[in-house]
C-alpha cells in the first residue's frame, strides 16, 4: 500500500509537471529571440515538438527547447500533442506512431474527395502552395518591409 | 474498464485540477501518454475530440478543398512578380497579427475575378481578386483588404460558419473514426469523406457570400489593429470601403462599415504614409 501511495505521488507530480509542456501544432514553428514576430529567428521547430513553458509575455510563450531558450507565438502551441493522422509527413513521428496513424480530416480524406471530384483544380492549388510557401517570412520578406518602412522598420514617414 | 485504468483516470483527473489542463479529455490523454497506458491515452483523445475544435491540420485540409473549389470558378493569376508582391504584403500583416503561423503557413494569391472581392479559407489560404486590386489606389488599401481577411482567419469565422448539425456530425465521426487505424476500412473512409464534404460546402458558402454584419464589423476592427501593428495606414480601410459602395462583390454595406471604421480610428495614433510603398504598388498594378 505504501508503495502504491508513493507511485501515486510520483505520477501526480509528473502529471502536474506535464501541464507546463506544450506541443508545436504547426508544421514549422519559429523559435524567436524576443517576444516579437519580427525578432531574430533562432530555429524552426517541427510539428509535435514538445517544449517546456517557462513563462508568458503577451501573445508569446517563453520556452526551453532542445535548441535552447526562446519565444514562440501562443497560437503555434497546443496543450495536447497533435495525433498522427494518415499520410502525415510532418514533425517528430516515431515508427510506432506512424503505424498507428488514425483517421481524421487528412491527406487520405482529401485523396478520396479528389477522386470523387475530379474537376477540382488541386494540381493548380498544389502549384500555388509550392510557389507561396514560406516557413520563414520574417527573413524572406525583410527587404520588402524595410523598403516599405513596415514591421520592425517603421519609423515614421512622409506623405506622398 | 480495468481497476488500474480507473486508478490512472482518477489520477489524470486530479492532474486536471493540479496542472491546469483545459479539459478532462486532455488530462486523461496526458496521463495515458505519461504512464504508457495507450488505452487511456486513446480514451482521453476520444473525450477530447468529442469536445474540441478541429485541429490545425484538419483546418488546413478543409481549407485546401475550399480553396480548390474557389479556384475552379476563378482561376489563379500566377505571375511570379504579382504573387511575390501580395505575399510580401500578406506576410507582413500576418506577422503583425495574433496568428502569425498556420499549419503550413499562409498562402496569398490573386484570382482573375473582376468583382472587388477577397476570400479567407481556413488553413491560411487568402485570395484577392484582380478586380479588387483595380479598385485599390495604394498598397495600404490593398493591405487593408487583406488585413480584413486575416482578421476573419484569426477570429475563426470560416470554421464557425459550419452548420451546427454538420459540426456535431463531424465531431461524432472524428470520435468514431479517430481511434481507428488509417488503412482499416474503405467504408469508414468514405463515410468520413461524406462528412468532410458537408463541412467544406458550409465553409465555401460562407467564404463566398460573406458573414453577418457583426462578424464583418468585428473583422474590420481587428484589421485596424493588424494594420497599425504592421505599419500600414489604417485610414486606408475606411477609404477603400468608402469607394466600394458602387462595386459588386464586397460584403456588407461598405458605407456603414467605412463610417464605423472612421469612428474607431478617431482616437488612435496611426503610422505615417510612406511614398516608397506607393511607387511599388503602382509598378505592380501596372502589370494587372
Amino acid at each position: 500500500m505504501k508503495r502504491l501511495s508513493l507511485c501515486c505521488v510520483c505520477l501526480l507530480l509528473s502529471l502536474t509537471a506535464a501541464a507546463e509542456v506544450r506541443y508545436v501544432q504547426v508544421e514549422k514553428a519559429r523559435l524567436l529571440k524576443r517576444a516579437s514576430n519580427f525578432s531574430t529567428l533562432l530555429a524552426l521547430l517541427p510539428y509535435r515538438t514538445p517544449v517546456e513553458v517557462l513563462g508568458k509575455q503577451g501573445a508569446f510563450f517563453s520556452v526551453q527547447t532542445r535548441q535552447g531558450k526562446g519565444y514562440l507565438p501562443e497560437a503555434s502551441l497546443n496543450v495536447v500533442r497533435p495525433r498522427i493522422t494518415s499520410q502525415s509527413s510532418a514533425g517528430e513521428v516515431t515508427s510506432d506512431e506512424a503505424t498507428t496513424a488514425t483517421k481524421g480530416f487528412s491527406a487520405q480524406v482529401e485523396s478520396e474527395y479528389r477522386q470523387k471530384n475530379p474537376d477540382l483544380p488541386y494540381a493548380v492549388l498544389d502549384r500555388l502552395e509550392t510557389q507561396t510557401r514560406c516557413p520563414n517570412p520574417q527573413t524572406v520578406y525583410a527587404t520588402f518591409r524595410k523598403q516599405g518602412k513596415l514591421g520592425e522598420f517603421q519609423t515614421g514617414g512622409e506623405r506622398p | 474498464m480495468k481497476t488500474s485504468s480507473r486508478f490512472l483516470l482518477s489520477l489524470a483527473s486530479l492532474s486536471l485540477l493540479a496542472g491546469g489542463c483545459a479539459t478532462l479529455g486532455q488530462a486523461v490523454k496526458v496521463g495515458g501518454q505519461l504512464s504508457g497506458y495507450h488505452e487511456l491515452e486513446d480514451m482521453g483523445g476520444s473525450m477530447e475530440k468529442a469536445s474540441r475544435d478541429f485541429t490545425e491540420e484538419e483546418k488546413y485540409y478543409i481549407g485546401r478543398t475550399v480553396a480548390a473549389t474557389l479556384l475552379a470558378d476563378t482561376p489563379w493569376k500566377s505571375a511570379a512578380r504579382l504573387t511575390t508582391y501580395v505575399n510580401g504584403v500578406g506576410s507582413t500583416l500576418a506577422l503583425a497579427s495574433s496568428r502569425p503561423e498556420m499549419y503550413r503557413g499562409y498562402h496569398f494569391a490573386v484570382l482573375t475575378g473582376k468583382d472587388g472581392n477577397a476570400f479567407a479559407c481556413p488553413g491560411g489560404f487568402i485570395f484577392v481578386s484582380a478586380g479588387l486590386l483595380d479598385i485599390c489606389r495604394s498598397e495600404d488599401e490593398l493591405a487593408a483588404a487583406m488585413a480584413h481577411e486575416i482578421a476573419h482567419m484569426v477570429l475563426e469565422h470560416p470554421v464557425q460558419a459550419i452548420q451546427a448539425s454538420h459540426q456535431r456530425e463531424a465531431a461524432a465521426s472524428l470520435v468514431k473514426f479517430g481511434l481507428r487505424k488509417a488503412g482499416e476500412s474503405q467504408g469508414e473512409l468514405q463515410q468520413l469523406t461524406g462528412v468532410f464534404d458537408n463541412v467544406v460546402k458550409d465553409v465555401v458558402k460562407a467564404v463566398a457570400q460573406g458573414y453577418s454584419r457583426d462578424k464583418e464589423q468585428e473583422a474590420d476592427l481587428l484589421a485596424l489593429d493588424i494594420l497599425i501593428q504592421a505599419g500600414y495606414h489604417p485610414q486606408a480601410l475606411a477609404d477603400l470601403l468608402g469607394r466600394m459602395a458602387g462595386h459588386s462583390g464586397y460584403h456588407g454595406d461598405p458605407k456603414d462599415r467605412a463610417r464605423k471604421v472612421s469612428e474607431a480610428l478617431a482616437s488612435r495614433n496611426t503610422p505615417a504614409l510612406w511614398s516608397e510603398r506607393e511607387k511599388r504598388f503602382k509598378q505592380i498594378s501596372g502589370h494587372i
